[in-house]
């Protein structure tokens, strides 16, 4: 059923949770499973690009707030009165990012000073791994809790975040490797890895999507949206050609510049996924 | 007055002539700094009340609508320095400026999509605001509900039996939005006599 007889109202008109917002998700995402994914590589390039990466997706997101001047103020006045609130993903946002941030900056200075403990030991390595993926999954997990756009009330999401950004971090990994700056001879698993990212990436796309569909008047106009809607060129052209389709193709291809323009393609497709997304976010009509 | 009130609105369409009296009401009394601009979100008067209206179902239907002041309301839930909070004198669903960050978040959680952000002050609003509290403070009724030429609203405390709204909706097909949601809402909708 098409619920063309009634004009929801898009989040972004109220919410405004638009580009800044994709821009936050997309470099989170980029940083989160750059780190996840370098506990294989080990490559100190990766950590730099995850380090401004995760400094970048905070600045975003702080950027954001419309009392961006209060927040010393409200995290103090929270924590006299009481009243932090621990299970908002917003707040398990802010203090996994604020860890992100630290650890990542200080580890960056580490390695520039010449002490390869964030690269060697093996500890530091999974600890930031994990403090990786958690900082992926949150992203998602904030949208779901956003119950007012319903085509983000679904598990489904920070799943997607994992593909996404991984497959994000495999593009990164794929430049860098086509511009010689990782040993490609150390990364022989890294296009049958790829290409099963996107694949799986691409299940969780339509797990995704078929969820909405079955789901509540808001989530089903938001899945239209993204399929032959308004944001069908986000999804159809940003998410899934660029996203998907392009970087496979390339990989299949044994030449350098199209190695890395499969790779950049991978990389941008994880924003415009994160694009549509969000802007296909719609409010729930109050009778149906 | 009963111990734990529970003060709440009731909107009956049946007796609603749409002048929109209430909305420009909520706008003067809550909102006077934003009489020359407009709440950009709803496209819409800088007011807490939204008019929705489905022209092209098969019955056009119209309702007014505002905070539902649910027992658990999804903002509050979301919200990470606490600054949505349960009123316990009124038991409405209040925001503390000192400790909001502006982030949205209660606004893109409302399933009722009744917030909206101040432009300048960067505070999601909502009904009731600062000047209708000013008038129940005062023994008043709620700006919406003084400037109802039709009698199509109710405000009061929906705990006391005796009051106006429970002995409204005692008598009326009486309805709350989105029941199914879970947030427990508690304003009141009557849309057949």
């Amino acid at each position: 059923m098409t619920y063309d007889f009634i004009e929801l109202a898009p989040q972004v008109a109220v919410a405004e949770w638009g580009w800044t917002i994709a821009l936050f998700l997309w470099f989170i995402g980029l940083a989160g499973m750059g780190l996840f994914l370098n506990a294989w590589i080990r490559s100190k390039l990766i950590f730099y690009v995850a380090t401004v990466s995760s400094v970048i997706g905070a600045l975003f997101v702080l950027s954001h707030l419309h009392r961006i001047f209060n927040l010393p103020f409200a995290a103090i006045n929270a924590i006299l009165d009481g009243t932090l609130n621990f299970g908002s993903w917003m707040l398990i946002g802010i203090c996994l990012l604020t860890v992100l941030c630290i650890v990542a900056m200080l580890q960056s200075y580490m390695l520039a000073k010449g002490d390869d403990r964030p690269l060697k030991n093996d500890l530091v390595v999974w600890i930031n791994a994990a403090l990786g993926l958690a900082s992926t999954v949150y992203s998602g997990f904030l949208l779901t809790q956003a119950v007012g756009v319903t085509l983000w009330s679904t598990a489904a999401l920070p799943v997607l975040w994992i593909f996404s950004g991984l497959a994000c971090a495999i593009g990164l990994t794929e430049v860098l490797v086509a511009m010689h700056r990782l040993d490609h001879d150390k990364l022989t698993w890294l296009p049958k890895t790829a290409n099963l990212v996107h694949i799986g990436e691409a299940l969780v796309i339509f797990a995704f999507l078929q969820v909405a569909l079955g789901g509540n008047p808001g989530a089903v106009v938001g899945a239209q949206a993204m399929l032959y809607g308004p944001t069908a060129m986000l999804f159809w052209g940003g998410a899934i050609g660029l996203g998907i389709v392009v970087p496979m193709f390339c990989g299949a291809v044994n030449a350098r510049t199209v190695k890395i323009i499969g790779g950049l393609c991978a990389i941008v497709g994880a924003l415009f996924l994160r694009g549509a997304v969000l802007f296909s976010g719609y409010f729930d009509p109050i009778l149906f | 007055m009963t111990q734990n009130r529970k003060l709440t609105h009731l909107f009956d369409a049946t007796q609603c002539v749409g002048c929109s009296a209430c909305i420009v009401a909520c706008a003067q009394t809550n909102y006077p700094e934003m009489m020359e601009s407009t709440n950009e979100g709803w496209d819409w008067l800088a007011a807490n009340i939204r008019r929705v209206s489905y022209d092209r179902a098969k019955r056009p239907v119209q309702l007014l609508i505002q905070c539902q002041q649910c027992d658990d309301a999804p903002c509050v839930n979301t919200c990470p320095f606490g600054a949505n909070y349960y009123d316990k004198s009124t038991g409405q669903v209040k925001t503390d400026a000192s400790r909001c960050i502006g982030c949205n978040y209660c606004v893109a959680s409302c399933p009722y999509d009744c917030r909206w952000s101040h432009p300048v002050s960067g505070l999601p609003m909502k009904c009731m605001g600062k000047g209708c509290e000013k008038l129940i403070a005062a023994g008043q009724q709620p700006a919406c509900v003084q400037a109802c030429p039709a009698g199509a609203r109710v405000f009061g405390d929906v705990n006391d039996p005796q009051s106006a709204i429970s002995k409204r909706i005692a008598q009326s097909h009486a309805q709350t939005l989105l029941p199914h949601r879970g947030t427990k809402p508690n304003y009141y909708v009557v849309v057949t006599k």
